[in-house]
């Protein structure tokens, strides 16, 4: 991930940057991982199938293609709970933001 | 009237306020949803190892192993290079993304631990039946010398 251009910012975050940066993450964290998983599920049946056989291999394989889908379903709860918690984040800077705007442009500072 | 200096200390204290909030909240979540994970996935321990042929336990740890290491190598790396105060300055902002990375990453090693002791018990019936298979070749090797010491050589009568 590279900078994203907020060295000037004190306070709050870059909107674009953010944006930018929480769709990164996601794809990195989530989707790559998602992939990874599955990939592995493949490998790792391939694997056992190629020595073991019968019925306790194919009952262990159901068992852990199931964990595989549990942890993809519970990465991707994650990601909801992330991105709703910043977009909600956002709505308040913004509202803020402009709560204090409207209130400067009523003060007469000149 | 407020001046723009105690409007603007407003703000910043009500940012604060809000995104401490909110990454306490977002931290608990992702630890509720970690425990969640690890007792869905569940015990990977298989039940039943009837049907493995020995020989091949080096090839399926060696893939459960890579397997592991590409999802530890992987969460690694975004862990290192997902900086959050690339996008926030906020350090309290920063907290909540560290904490949604930390999750993955928990939520996962719950999965690769599994893994991880499946090969392990792979291992280890290779080893309990190479060892019995020593045994039994030294039992029947005894067995054997017992057997010839014990027999007397017929000598015909006729």
């Amino acid at each position: 991930m590279g900078g994203l251009g907020i060295d000037e910012i004190t306070i709050g975050y870059s909107s674009t940057g953010a944006a930018k940066y929480v769709d990164e993450l996601n794809t990195a964290a989530i989707v790559e991982t998602e992939s990874i998983i599955t990939s592995g599920v493949t490998n790792v049946t391939n694997a056992l199938q190629a020595g073991w056989q019968g019925d306790a291999c194919e009952s262990y394989l159901k068992k852990y293609r199931e964990a595989a889908e549990q942890l993809k379903e519970k990465l991707k709860e994650m990601q909801e709970v992330f991105q709703a918690t910043m977009a909600a984040q956002e709505e308040t800077y913004h509202s803020e933001d402009e709560s204090m705007s409207e209130d400067i442009s009523a003060t007469n500072i000149f | 009237m407020a001046t723009i200096k105690s409007e603007f200390s407003q703000f910043v204290s009500g940012v604060s306020s809000f995104v401490g909030d909110a990454k306490d909240r977002i931290t608990n979540l992702f630890k509720g949803i970690v425990n969640q994970a690890s007792a869905a996935i569940g015990s990977l321990i298989p039940g039943s190892v009837i049907g493995i042929n020995v020989n091949k336990v080096p090839e399926m740890v060696s893939t459960i192993e890579a397997e592991v290491k590409a999802i530890d190598d992987h969460l690694d790396q975004v862990n290192q290079e997902a900086d959050p105060a690339q996008a926030f300055a906020d350090p309290e902002m920063q907290e909540a993304c560290r904490a949604y990375i930390s999750g993955v990453m928990e939520a996962c090693k719950a999965y690769t631990s599994q893994m991880l002791k499946l090969a392990d018990k792979l291992v280890e019936v290779k080893e309990y039946y190479e060892a019995n298979q020593a045994k039994q070749t030294s039992t029947l090797r005894q067995a054997g010398v017992e057997a010839s010491s014990s027999v007397d050589a017929y000598t015909r009568q006729k």
